[in-house]
């Protein structure tokens, strides 16, 4: 069985090829029979009994043979009349699973497993939030938000504890029902296909956010913005519906409400000036005809219908 | 008449005779069970058969470990199997005993 000193290739291939005929059979059970079967023909072969296949016959029917006399089930019956395709199918799926390599990377997925337990649960949370059309935090874009994302966190936090209870449940005792485990752990593999698309959509549109805020931030400095769209000029009007002009607009706190140019100085525009200084804040801004210092249509305006002020004028302020 | 066919019935009591005589391992019941003139019998079936014995309770089992080669599993019996192997040998003599008279007849016939 185990502390094996050499075993000759001869045998090592003929209880790899009966293990292949026996790959249905539980591991320890196969694990068992090939044990007493290694040992045996370890035996006989140093007793010189000739060739293993000669004397035993092709691996198939030897595992064949074991199954029946150790009264083990025969592999699966095959439903209704397989197809040659289908058998062969059948025993490639047989040697690719009993091949080392499948065997190593089967057991590496059930190392694995646990991660995937605690994603399947993220998953199934997401995949209820994307059902339900629930909004997701936009700080913590993987976190969808049932009322706050608080909530969010705590649904995902208990389906992670229920996922990975049911994973080990599940492991220590087998699925009562395989198939139904299998094709639930599918359906919580494609609903990543939405959940992830939620995720960069909420994450993707917060950065744009952001980036719009910063940009918008930064315009404030050199222009004036209303609503996040830049204003590039001001029209006033009075009471009764008329078009002003050269009207100097500030904000609460005293700040002149500055509209300078954006891209260099516009040999176009009619800058107003104090006396000393150029004045930006003064609206509309006009522009001469290119090559004169003519404003041609001073009373151009966007198309608005201005409603005349019915409200009674506030009293006017003497002096200044 | 093919013997295999006979062994098949038979290889339940046959197993639990030798291995009642003295404990064995695997191959060690093979060698033992073809010296006593089952020459015939194939490795898998005496493997299998005392797998499903062993499983089945009529026998017990143990890995002794061994100086050359592999560590080897040892069956011995145990009541259930000796009780079964009472059992057999009852319905075999009986068995045998109709049989050999029913063909001997037969044959006084024939001749």
């Amino acid at each position: 069985m185990s502390s094996k000193p050499s075993i000759p290739g001869e045998v090592e291939e003929y209880v790899a090829a009966v293990r292949r005929a026996l790959t249905d059979l539980p591991r320890a059970e196969q694990d068992d029979l090939l044990a007493e079967v290694e040992a045996s023909l370890l035996e006989a072969t140093e007793e010189g009994a000739g060739p293993i296949g000669a004397r035993l016959g092709a691996p198939e029917q030897f595992a064949a043979e074991l199954r029946a006399a150790a009264g083990l089930h025969e592999p699966a019956p095959p439903v209704g009349r397989e197809s040659d395709l289908n058998r062969r199918l059948r025993a490639a799926r047989g040697r690719a699973l009993a091949h080392p390599a499948v065997t190593a990377l089967r057991r590496l997925g059930q190392e694995l497993a646990p991660i995937w337990w605690v994603l399947r649960a993220y998953l199934a949370v997401g995949a209820i939030a994307c059902a339900l059309g629930s909004a997701w935090s936009s700080r913590l874009p993987i976190v969808p938000r049932f009322g706050s994302a608080e909530t969010g966190l705590t649904a995902i936090g208990v389906a992670v504890v229920v996922s990975v209870w049911l994973g080990l449940e599940l492991r220590r005792h087998g699925s009562p029902f395989p198939r139904v485990a299998v094709i639930v752990n599918m359906a919580l593999l494609l609903a990543a296909i939405p959940v992830v698309a939620q995720v960069t959509d909420t994450s993707s549109s917060y950065q744009s956010l952001l980036a719009r805020t910063n940009a918008a931030e930064q315009q404030l400095y050199s222009g004036l913005i209303y609503q996040g769209v830049e204003v590039d000029n001001i029209y006033p009007y009075s009471r009764d519906g008329r078009l002003l002009h050269d009207v100097l607009l500030y904000d609460t706190t005293g700040r002149a409400l500055d509209l300078p140019a954006f891209h260099g100085l516009d040999l176009n525009r009619r800058y107003v000036s104090n006396g000393h200084l150029e004045l930006f804040n003064s609206f509309p801004i006009r522009y001469y005809e290119p090559g004169t210092r003519l404003v041609v249509r001073p009373n151009a305006a966007p198309y608005v219908k201005v409603r005349p002020v019915l409200t009674p004028r506030l009293p006017t302020t003497k002096g200044k | 008449m093919d013997r295999s066919q006979l062994l098949r019935g038979t290889l339940d009591a046959a197993t639990l005779a030798v291995v009642t005589e003295q404990d064995g391992y695997g191959y060690d019941v093979l060698r033992r069970l073809r010296a006593a003139g089952l020459s015939d019998v194939g490795d898998a079936s005496v493997y299998g058969t005392l797998r499903r014995l062993y499983k089945a309770g009529a026998l017990t089992s143990y890995v002794m470990p061994s100086d050359e080669g592999p560590h080897r599993r040892y069956y011995g019996i145990t009541d259930l199997g000796r009780d079964q192997l009472v059992e057999a040998r009852a319905a075999w003599l009986e068995f045998s005993r109709a049989m050999t008279s029913l063909l001997q007849s037969k044959a006084e016939v024939g001749l």
